[in-house]
C-alpha cells in the first residue's frame, strides 16, 4: 500500500474513532451499585432488587435490560414485562409499576428499582441487567438467583373404628414441602400388599401439588379419608365407601402393608402402615 | 523517499475513500442517535404482525404502555398492508384513548377485515368521540356479527341519545349475544326513549330478568307507572319481570303493589313478590308484615321460603311464632330459611327452639343455626357451639369454631385447642385458630404460637396463627404501656 494511502486511512479511522468515542464516551455517569435477592421458592414470584446510582448532577434518563427474569419448565428465558419503582417506603404499595419500554428517570445518587423474577425449576439463574442511554451501554451486572429445590416427606396416619364384625381403618395422608417454592404434578402411587404373600392387591395414582413449607391432604373430599381397609370378621359391610376410591377388604387372616410413594424431579419418597397393626390409631412417616 | 502533497492527500480516489468512510460514519451516527424511545416504537409496531400471537400481543401491550409517543406510528400502522397490523394498531389506539386517533380510527371503519373494523369501532367507544356515533350506526348493518357486536358496545359507551333507535332495532337481531349487549347498551344510555324497547323485552324468556334489573335504574315515574300496568300483563313472565324491576328499584311506592302481588295466581310472581319485599327497610316494609307472614301459609314451598327470609330481612319480630313453626316443616329449604330469618331477626325467644334443632340431618340446617345462633348473640348457645366441634361435618366445625371466637367467651379456649389435636380439615383448623386469637389468654397465646412455629402444619393456619399472635402481643403491649407504673 503506498503511504499515502496508508496516511488516508488512518486519517479517516481517527476521524471515525473521534466519531465512536463521541457517541460513547459521552454517556451519563450511571452505574449499577448494587444487586441482591432473597433465595425463591420454584413457581413463586421475588424480586431482584438494583441499586443505580447517577454520579451526575442531573437527572437522566436510562433503559434497563434484563435477561434471564422469568425461565419456564423448558429452560427457555422470558423477559420480565414490569420494573417497580421504589419511593423509598415501607409501604409495599407506595410503589410504582412501569413498563421496561419506559425510561426511568433517575435522579442523582442512588435509586433503587426492583424487577420481578421467576423460574419453574431449582437451579441458579444468572440474571444480566444492562443500563442502556440512547443507545449506549452505561453499565452491566449479572446477579446468580438461586432457586433451592422443594423438599418432600409423606405422612400416613389411621384411625380404627368397628362396625358388626368388621374392623375399618380410614388412613389418612399428607404430602408436606418443607422446602421452599412448590411441587408441582408431583406423581403419588398407593400400593396395598397382603403381607402374607407379598402379592399387591390394590394400586392407584394420582398427581398432587404442594406449595413451599405447606403440606397438601392425600383426601379428595373433605371428611372422608384417602384410603380404607376392612378387615371383616364375619361378612363384609358391603358398604360402597363412597366417595372414597382406595378401598381393600380382607378377611381376619389377612393383614395389609399399605404403601405410598410419591417421586419429583428425581426426589422419591415413601411412607407405610401395616394393617392390622393391633392399635386403634397410628402414624408414619417416610 | 517522495513528499506527499497536500492535494495528493486530497486526490480524487482518495478523497473518495474519506466520503465513503464519513458516510459510513454518518449513517452510523444517525442509526445510533435515533431517539432510542422512537426506534423502541418501530420495533414494536413491527412486532405487531408476528405470526407469534405472544410477540405480536406483547408488541401491543408495549405499545400501549409507552401511550402517546406511539400514537402516530400506530396511526400509521392503520394503513399497513397487514391486516393483524392494523387491527392490533386499531386495539391499541383505544387503549391509549387519544381523541388524535378518533379520525384515523374512522376511516378504518370499512376496512375489508371485520377484524380491523371490530377493533377501530371499540377503540372509537373508548376514546368517546361523539363525531363516531353516526359513523358507528352505519357500522350496525355490518355482515360480520362480532363487528355487529362491538359497535353496540361502542355505542352504549359513548352514551348517545342518537343511538337509541337503531340499537333497538338491533334487540330484534337473530344473534342472543347481540341482543344482549344491545339491551346493555341501551341501559348505558340512559334515554327514555329506550324504556319501551326495554319493556317490551320484559316477556322475553332469555333477556327479560337482566331487562327487568336495567329499568330498575330508571329514575322516572313514567317508567314506574308503564311497570305498574304491566303487573297486570296476561303473561306470567312479564308480570315476574315487571315485579323484578319494581322491586329492585326500591322505590317505598312499589310496596303496596309488590303486596297486591302476593296473591298472583303464578307462583313464580309470588316468589319475586315476596323476595323483593325484603328488600325494602323496615319501616317501608311495614305494610308488608302481615301479608308476609300470611304468604308462610302459601300453597307453594318456594313462596313460603321467599316470605320467610323477607320476614328476617325486615326484622319483624311479630313473625317469630311463625318462623319457629316452620321449623317442624319437613321440606330442608324451609327449615333453613326459616332458620336464618329468625337469625335476621335476633328475638332471644327463638334460641331455645334453634338449640332443639341442632340435631337436625341435614348440615346446612346445623350450619344456619350456629350462624343464627351468634347473630342472636345469646350466651346459652356456647356450650352447644362447643359440642359442635366435633360434628361430622366440616362446614359445621366450621361454622362452630367462627361462632366461638365472635361469642368471646374463654371457656372455649381448651376446647378449642383439643379440637385442634385431632382436626384434619385445612379450613375448619383455620377458623379455630382464628377463634382463638379473638379469644386470647394465656392458653390461648400458647397454643398458638406452638402453631405458629410447627412446620408440619398448613402454612395458611400457621400464618393465622402467627398474626393472632401478632395481634394479641400488639394489644397487651398495649395494655402494658397505657398502665399506670
Amino acid at each position: 500500500m503506498k503511504k499515502g494511502n496508508i496516511i488516508s486511512v488512518s486519517a479517516a479511522l481517527l476521524i471515525l474513532l473521534l466519531g465512536v468515542f463521541w457517541l460513547y464516551g459521552t454517556g451519563a455517569d450511571v452505574h449499577i451499585a448494587d444487586m441482591s435477592s432473597s433465595p425463591i421458592g420454584v413457581r413463586e414470584s421475588g424480586q431482584l432488587d438494583i441499586v443505580l446510582q447517577n454520579n451526575g448532577s442531573k437527572p437522566v434518563d436510562v433503559w434497563l435490560e434484563v435477561e434471564n427474569a422469568f425461565v419456564d419448565m423448558n429452560g427457555e428465558a422470558r423477559s420480565t414485562s414490569r420494573l417497580i419503582i421504589s419511593n423509598d417506603s415501607a409501604d409495599p404499595w407506595n410503589a410504582e409499576f412501569v413498563s421496561l419500554q419506559k425510561p426511568i428517570h433517575l435522579l442523582p445518587g442512588n435509586n433503587s428499582v426492583s424487577v420481578w423474577i421467576g423460574y419453574a425449576l431449582p437451579g441458579k439463574y444468572p440474571v444480566n441487567v444492562k443500563v442502556v442511554e440512547n443507545g449506549r451501554l452505561l453499565d452491566e451486572g449479572t446477579y446468580l438467583v438461586e432457586t433451592p429445590p422443594p423438599e418432600i416427606h409423606l405422612k400416613l396416619e389411621y384411625e380404627m373404628g368397628r362396625r358388626n364384625t368388621s374392623d375399618v381403618y380410614r388412613i389418612y395422608g399428607y404430602l408436606i414441602n418443607k422446602g421452599t417454592g412448590s411441587a408441582l404434578d408431583v406423581s403419588t402411587n398407593l400400593t396395598v400388599t397382603e403381607e402374607g404373600t407379598g402379592e399387591p392387591v390394590f394400586t392407584s395414582s394420582r398427581t398432587y401439588d404442594v406449595r413451599g413449607n405447606d403440606k397438601s391432604a392425600l383426601w379428595t373430599w373433605p371428611d372422608y379419608p384417602y384410603a380404607i381397609v376392612e378387615i371383616a370378621h364375619g361378612n363384609p359391610l358391603e358398604e360402597p365407601y363412597m366417595p372414597v376410591q382406595n378401598v381393600v377388604i380382607g378377611g381376619s387372616e389377612d393383614r395389609f402393608r399399605v404403601n405410598v410413594t410419591s417421586t419429583w424431579q428425581g426426589q422419591a419418597v415413601s411412607a407405610e402402615l401395616l394393617l392390622p397393626s393391633g392399635k386403634e390409631t397410628g402414624d408414619a412417616y417416610d | 523517499m517522495r513528499m506527499i502533497k497536500r492535494y495528493e492527500l486530497l486526490s480524487c480516489r482518495h478523497a473518495k475513500l474519506m466520503v465513503l468512510l464519513i458516510l459510513l460514519f454518518g449513517i452510523c451516527a444517525v442509526c445510533l442517535g435515533q431517539d432510542p424511545l422512537e426506534a423502541r416504537v418501530e420495533k414494536l409496531v413491527r412486532g405487531l404482525g408476528d405470526e407469534d400471537p405472544d410477540i405480536s400481543y406483547a408488541s401491543a401491550d408495549g405499545l400501549a404502555d409507552i401511550g402517546e409517543p406511539a400514537v402516530d406510528p400506530l396511526i400509521k400502522a392503520l394503513k399497513d398492508d397487514d391486516p393483524q397490523v392494523r387491527s392490533l394498531a386499531a386495539r391499541v389506539l383505544g387503549e391509549i384513548k387519544t381523541q388524535k386517533a378518533a379520525d384515523p380510527l374512522l376511516e378504518v371503519l370499512d376496512d375489508p377485515f371485520p377484524e380491523v373494523r371490530m377493533n377501530a369501532s371499540y377503540s372509537l367507544g373508548l376514546i368517546g368521540d361523539t363525531e363516531a356515533v353516526e359513523p358507528l350506526i352505519g357500522l350496525l348493518e355490518d355482515e360480520d356479527e362480532e363487528v355487529v357486536r362491538y359497535t353496540v358496545i361502542a355505542l352504549g359507551r359513548l352514551g348517545d341519545p342518537r343511538a337509541v333507535e337503531p340499537l333497538s332495532e338491533v334487540l330484534d337481531s337473530e344473534s342472543l349475544d347481540v341482543r344482549r349487549e344491545a339491551m346493555h347498551s341501551l341501559g348505558e344510555i340512559g334515554d327514555l326513549g329506550a324504556v319501551d324497547p326495554l319493556l317490551d323485552l320484559l316477556a322475553d324468556e332469555k333477556l327479560g330478568t337482566s331487562a327487568a334489573y336495567i329499568l330498575s335504574r330508571f329514575e322516572s315515574e313514567q317508567v314506574f307507572g308503564k311497570l305498574t300496568v304491566l303487573l297486570d300483563s296476561r303473561d306470567p313472565t312479564t308480570r315476574t319481570n315487571a315485579v323484578t324491576a319494581l322491586g329492585n328499584g326500591r322505590d317505598p311506592e312499589a310496596v303496596p303493589f309488590l303486596v297486591e302481588m302476593l296473591d298472583d295466581r303464578s307462583p313464580g310472581v309470588r316468589r319475586e313478590a315476596a323476595y323483593y319485599l325484603g328488600h325494602f327497610e323496615p319501616e317501608e316494609a311495614a305494610p308488608a308484615e302481615q301479608p308476609l307472614i300470611d304468604a308462610l301459609g302459601d300453597s307453594e314451598p318456594e313462596v313460603r321460603e321467599a316470605a320467610a327470609r323477607s320476614l328476617g330481612k325486615i326484622g319483624s319480630k311479630e313473625a317469630v311464632p311463625s318462623l319457629e313453626e316452620l321449623l317442624q316443616d319437613k321440606n330442608q329449604n324451609l327449615h333453613v330459611a326459616a332458620v336464618a330469618a329468625l337469625g335476621d331477626i335476633g328475638d332471644p325467644e327463638a334460641v331455645d327452639s334453634l338449640i332443639a334443632l341442632l340435631g337436625d340431618e341435614a348440615w346446612l340446617v346445623r350450619s344456619g343455626i350456629v350462624q343464627s345462633l351468634v347473630e342472636i348473640g345469646d350466651p346459652q348457645a356456647v356450650d352447644p357451639l362447643i359440642s359442635l366441634l366435633g360434628d361430622e361435618h366440616y362446614r359445621v366445625r366450621r361454622s362452630a369454631a367462627e361462632g366461638l371466637g365472635k361469642f368471646g367467651d374463654r371457656r372455649a379456649v381448651g376446647p378449642l385447642l383439643k379440637a385442634l389435636e385431632t382436626e384434619r380439615e385445612r379450613d375448619v383448623r383455620i377458623e379455630e385458630v382464628r377463634a382463638l386469637g379473638e379469644l386470647g389468654g394465656p392458653e390461648a397465646i400458647e397454643g398458638l404460637s406452638r402453631i405458629s412455629t410447627d412446620m408440619e402444619e398448613y402454612r395458611n393456619v400457621r400464618t393465622v396463627a402467627e398474626e393472632a399472635l401478632g395481634k394479641l402481643k400488639g394489644e397487651e403491649g398495649a395494655v402494658n404501656t397505657s398502665s399506670p407504673s
